[in-house]
């Protein structure tokens, strides 16, 4: 399949951006569409456009893990559920954001190697079950200089400072991450190969032609390594999920967040599902969900096809989000039914925008067999809008 | 006190309306050059910590290079090992902007992902979105604050042309910051902010950053060990405030000068105040005498003298701060321009109105007047409740104090010499010993005044006749304030000569050091912020250029850089003039000339005399560098008298500098020229036909040094205006005494009217009594001046600057002192001698 030819958006594109990041600023607001200047984020044009995801394109690895720098947002993400050998659980998300500031066409040939045109973004967050605790915190830098950057040859990197996934030998890679509180060293090691997601990696999120992302996960992990948790070491293992996505312009218009599934089942399969989420409180028909077959081959069902029941709600004491908490999956034609629960309920990100990330445990059947498993959700929009940002 | 003696003091003050104006001037003017002086010391003070607040923020540390600058590769390194907690990485330049009259200004570079915990104006209403965009984002970019863009005349989206090492470039105006804090927005108006992209663009510093500012807790300093651990050899972690501290101590030595100087006025200032109201007590006696019996209580008479003093103290204060604040316009500025000449750039102009200044000259007016007064207020106290005694009677008391002063004097002036052989390096000593000193001269006065007028009572005579007999005698028996007025006199104009002598010695020395040091025909460098010297690399075309010049004899070159050292920052130069040895004057070396340039040539270096006196490093003794190859002792070869930098430098064989620093750069080009070229033609000669886009200042040798002196003399601009206003103050004083002292004796003049005593005559009387007392003061201000003099050169200046000046005198000071002292006295006799004349000896007689 020949790489999907690139149709430019006219004009200019606005956006308020990631840089509330860089200032701190958290955005309490539901509408992205705030005045520049007030305690919010700053609002800027970039002039130009960027590539966007129109059609299936060809994949070659470890290349395609590194940026595609020609699309606007790209993320790498990693989470994963571990637990030592007396069973103390941890969950953890390592995930790196790349935001183009720079349209391809206005990139000029600077002497400073320092010249930004990318900004990365990076979330570090720590689950501690055993004690109720959750740990995050975040870093921002220019994607310039070495300091932060990724790259897919001659083997794949993704790196902000010190934070790191470094691929060290074919599906091996060595994750590290630290904070005042928290370290992590882990040694993953790729056990499915590479999963297309969508139509071969191909992957719509709305009406528009163009609100689509590519997406490549890596959705079974296995992960072997030490947490270091205020002061105390843990040697501790596990499955880890990696997604790596990138767009130009994901979410349509209506859309204002959406609820995102991974979740890995001892019968040596993965489920990925994700619901977008309408204004007006009705599901997009983009939502997908797809399984993933002990032999790496995808099954895709649509929007119509599966159902996610919320069971559960938990307010924010931090910003009285209201967030779903404990689903019911369902996939009638396999005859899927999973009970999903948080393993803690406080697994919100308070960073440069609001949302929840956290490790889940799933137990249910696929027609008589019972199956089980751990996994982490995603919940955006809640908080706060996520359209203009991904 | 009683409200009758607050209007008793009032009346008194206002019905000597011309006496009071005088003193509330001497007071007023004593107090304004303090307070101006102390507003100038104020404004530099806080314009250097304004400057250098928004360029280290918050840091506390700091990883600095002891080559030329930080590799970048160094900061990503220790950023992807986790070493850096809080850190920024700093690349900074100073520019200057031709449409400001090339003002200076910071060109600082910072990385905006970072910086925010380091420096203020990263508030949210600072700035926009899309400036912030573009200042991320666009080659050139820069955002000023709202207060230069106003001075700019420019906005958003303009440009500016900014002139960086000389090259002339633009940068583009992203946006306006407009901090909340009055103090943050002072401190930016010296700067232009900008992505560390473009300013390692703008400067040439491409692939190398300045610094690295970090925020490190004081609990955490294991902290600083972990970083150590990992910095290469040519990088060093330090605190801030020592990296500050030397540069502070620099300009702290220069401040406490002045302030000196400012607080001679206004003791100058306080033998006035001393003197008149001494005067004011002494005529009231009868009054006095008159109250006691009518039951006023001691304490009382001293509380209504001491009342009178406060009243003066507080007009003469206020409009002291008023006038000194007017001065603190100028004075400021050339304080200011001295210490950017001397220490360091400031980038901030206005810094507003230190009001403790202002408070504590007021304060210190007050005080001052009313311990001056307490003298006479405790004499106005001990008056018996009879008929007070007759002034004669006074005066024979204070014939008999005249050797006990001058007993006082000796001790004081020993006590000074006591003072000045401790062994410290301290100023407050110096200036201390110093004073001591005066004073203690300024107590022999009334002896040596009795002395001289009872010895030249007869010649006078002979030559005068009566009047010639009369004049000593009216002066001798009012000793008790005339000898006050001489001594005030005395010191105004000795502090005169002795600050001539030592400026003019100053000047001959730097004069003679130019002469022996500038041996090159033909100067060439970057035009720099700082008036010594500039650390601006040249542009190596230029050399090249230069080599293929046929009226060129020799080329000498030299690179002038900070390096560091166990003793902290300092300046080094290398050089590769053969002569070096030979053309510089040695206070202590190895050997002569050529044996000293052999021992550079091996390794060795030389040392300047400002820095050998500040770290006490001698000659075999060693210096040790960090330089980028790691740590590095370098043996003393000598010490070399040099005036340029009172912070002192190294100088070191330019081939020994570029083995260990690995840097090629020259910032400075000596040029030897051949036989019969002119220097004049040939340095505008090459100025024209040098290709390069750098702007150079190429200076014939006669130039340089017209610019040095320069320099010098705007150092000691504002100097001489203090000397100046010192004895304004003394003239005021000679002027008040002597006009009280004949209306006093109106009386007398009334007799001496009514016997016939022509008007001529009675102004003959006048100007010779009052030109006596200008006599006295010029005759012993000479001596006092010229020991002034050489405490001011061996104490206060080796002290403070640690330069060796040698002495240099000019009998035409002597003779200028004495004639301003005459000419003082002979003019404040005038408004009295008229005054004397318009009355009718009948109307005098009757004052009583």
């Amino acid at each position: 399949m020949s790489r999907g030819k690139p149709v430019f958006m006219l004009g200019l594109i606005v956006f308020a951006v990631i840089i509330g990041w860089i200032a701190g600023f958290r955005a309490e607001e539901k509408s992205v569409a705030g005045q520049a200047g007030v305690l919010d984020n700053l609002e800027f044009e970039v002039e130009g456009q960027f590539a966007r995801a129109e059609a299936p394109i060809s994949f070659e690895f470890p290349k395609d893990h590194g940026a595609h720098e020609d699309y606007q947002t790209e993320w790498w993400y990693y989470t994963g559920n571990l637990a030592t050998e007396g069973g103390r659980r941890f969950g953890y998300q390592l995930t790196f954001f790349r935001r183009a500031l720079v349209s391809p066409e206005m990139r000029v040939e600077r002497p400073s190697e320092w010249g930004v045109e990318q900004v990365y973004l990076a979330h570090f967050a720590l689950t501690d079950v055993q004690n109720s605790q959750f740990f995050t915190s975040e870093k921002i830098g220019r994607g310039a200089a070495g300091l932060a950057g990724a790259v897919g040859e001659p083997l794949y990197q993704v790196w902000l400072e010190n934070w790191q996934v470094r691929q060290v030998g074919e599906n091996e890679y060595l994750m590290k991450a630290e904070t005042d509180q928290v370290r992590i060293a882990f040694n993953l090691r790729n056990l499915k190969g590479e999963i297309l997601q969508g139509d071969q990696g191909y992957s719509r999120k709305g009406e528009e032609i163009g609100n689509a992302s590519y997406y490549i996960s890596q959705t079974r992990l296995e992960t072997k390594g030490e947490i270091y948790l205020l002061g105390e070491e843990f040697q501790v293992s596990g499955l880890s999920w990696m997604d790596h996505e990138f767009s130009s312009s994901a979410l349509g218009q209506d859309q204002i967040g959406w609820d995102w599934f991974s979740l890995q089942l001892d019968n040596d399969t993965e489920i990925m599902l994700f619901t977008l989420r309408n204004e007006d409180g009705s599901i997009d028909r983009f939502s997908t969900a797809t399984i993933i077959l002990p032999n790496g081959q995808t099954q895709l069902f649509n929007f119509k096809e599966f159902e996610v029941v919320v069971h559960n709600q938990w307010t924010s004491p931090t910003t009285g989000a209201v967030y779903p908490s404990g689903w019911t999956i369902k996939i009638p034609s396999i005859d899927l039914t999973l009970n999903v629960r948080p393993l803690i309920p406080n697994q919100e990100l308070v960073v440069s925008y609001v949302y929840w990330e956290g490790a889940v445990f799933s137990e249910g059947n696929i027609g008589d067999v019972p199956v089980r498993g751990y996994g982490y959700v995603e919940l955006t929009g809640y908080g706060q809008s996520m359209r203009g940002r991904f | 006190m009683p409200k009758s003696l607050v209007q008793i003091a009032v009346q008194t003050l206002l019905r000597r309306r011309w006496h009071s104006l005088l003193i509330l001037l001497g007071v007023a003017l004593g107090v304004a050059v303090m307070v101006s002086i102390d507003l100038a010391n104020a404004s530099a003070s806080r314009a250097f910590e304004l400057s250098t607040e928004v360029i280290t923020g918050k840091a506390t540390h700091q990883i600095v290079s002891s080559g030329t600058a930080i590799r970048e590769e160094e900061y990503v390194r220790l950023r992807r090992a986790g070493v850096l907690r809080v850190a920024a990485p700093i690349v900074s330049e100073y520019v200057s902007i031709p449409a400001v009259n090339g003002q200076a200004f910071q060109l600082l570079g910072i990385d905006p992902f970072v910086d925010r915990a380091f420096r203020d104006y990263w508030t949210p209403d600072s700035f926009s979105g899309q400036a912030f965009y573009y200042l991320l984002t666009r080659p050139g970019a820069v955002m000023i604050s709202s207060g230069l863009a106003e001075r700019l005349g420019v906005n958003t989206g303009e440009e500016v042309f900014i002139e960086v090492a000389g090259k002339q470039q633009s940068v583009w105006i992203a946006g306006i910051l407009m901090p909340e804090d009055r103090l943050a927005a002072r401190s930016l108006e010296g700067v232009l902010l900008a992505d560390i992209a473009t300013v390692q663009e703008i400067s040439g510093k491409v692939g190398y950053l300045d610094r690295i500012d970090l925020i490190i807790p004081a609990a955490n300093l294991a902290e600083v060990e972990k970083i150590k651990a990992q910095l290469p050899p040519d990088l060093r972690i330090e605190s801030v405030e020592a990296r500050q501290g030397s540069i502070r101590q620099m300009t702290e030595a220069f401040q406490l000068n002045l302030s000196a100087l400012s607080l001679l006025a206004l003791v100058v200032g306080l033998f006035l105040i001393y003197n008149t109201m001494t005067f004011s007590v002494v005529q009231r006696r009868d009054l006095f005498g008159v109250m006691r019996s009518l039951g006023v209580t001691r304490r009382e008479l001293f509380l209504l003298v001491s009342g009178e003093a406060l009243l003066i103290g507080l007009i003469g204060s206020g409009l002291g701060i008023l006038l000194g604040f007017l001065m603190g316009r100028n004075t400021v500025g050339m304080v200011s321009q001295t210490i950017n000449d001397l220490y360091f750039t400031t980038t901030v102009q206005s810094v507003g109105i230190p009001i403790e200044s202002l408070i504590k000259g007021g304060i210190v007016g007050v005080l001052a007047t009313l311990g001056a007064a307490i003298p006479p207020a405790l004499e106005a106290a001990s008056v018996e409740p009879r008929l007070a005694l007759s002034r004669s009677g006074l005066e024979r008391k204070a014939k008999s104090a005249v050797w006990l002063l001058s007993g006082g004097g000796l001790l004081l002036v020993s006590a000074g010499y006591v003072v000045f052989q401790i062994p410290s390096h301290s100023l407050l000593f110096g200036f201390g010993g110093t004073f001591l000193v005066v004073v203690g001269v300024a107590l022999f006065a009334p002896l040596l005044m009795k002395m001289f007028l009872e010895s030249i009572r007869p010649l006078l005579g002979n030559v005068f006749g009566f009047l010639g007999k009369m004049a000593p005698g009216n002066l001798l028996n009012s000793l008790s304030r005339t000898a006050v007025a001489v001594s005030a006199l005395m010191v105004a104009v000795a502090v005169t000569i002795g600050v001539s002598l030592m400026i003019d010695s100053f000047r001959f020395t730097v004069t003679q050091w130019l002469e022996q040091t500038l041996q090159g025909d033909v100067y060439i460098s970057v035009p720099g912020f700082n008036a010594n010297s500039s650390l601006l690399p040249i542009d190596p075309s230029v050399l090249e250029q230069l080599r293929s010049r046929d009226d060129i004899e020799r080329i000498d070159t030299l690179r002038a850089t900070r390096a560091i050292a166990q003793i902290g920052e300092v300046n080094l130069s290398a050089t590769d003039n053969p002569q070096i040895g030979a053309e510089r004057l040695f206070k202590e070396a190895v050997g002569n000339g050529d044996q000293i340039t052999s021992a550079m040539q091996q390794g060795q270096v030389i040392i300047s005399e400002p820095l050998a006196n500040r770290t006490n490093l001698k000659t075999g003794e060693v210096i040790e560098f960090q330089t980028p190859r790691g740590e590095q002792s370098f043996k003393i070869a000598g010490i070399f008298y040099d005036y340029a930098s009172s912070e002192g430098s190294v100088l070191m064989w330019q081939d020994v500098y570029r083995r260990w620093w690995d840097d090629e750069a020259v910032t400075a080009i000596g040029l030897r020229l051949k036989e019969g070229v002119n220097p004049d033609d040939a340095a505008r000669q090459i100025q024209q036909s040098l290709q390069t886009e750098q702007a150079l200042l190429v200076r014939a040798n006669a130039a340089l040094r017209d610019d040095v002196m320069e320099v010098f003399d705007r150092t000691f601009a504002i100097t001489a205006a203090l000397r100046i206003l010192a004895t304004l103050v003394a003239i005021i004083g000679i002027l008040s005494t002597l006009s009280l002292l004949q209306i006093e004796k109106q009386r007398e003049t009334g007799i001496l009217k009514a016997l016939g005593v022509t008007g001529r005559e009675l102004w003959r009387l006048v100007m010779l009594e009052t030109g006596l007392m200008g006599l006295i003061a010029g005759l012993l201000a000479a001596p006092t001046g010229f020991v002034l003099a050489i405490i001011l050169i061996e104490v206060i200046n080796l002290r403070s600057f640690g330069w060796t000046i040698l002495l240099s005198v000019n009998p035409l000071a002597f003779l200028l002192a004495v004639m301003i002292a005459l000419g003082a006295a002979l003019l404040a006799g005038v408004l009295p001698a008229i005054k004397m004349n318009r009355l009718s000896a009948a109307e005098a007689i009757r004052y009583e």
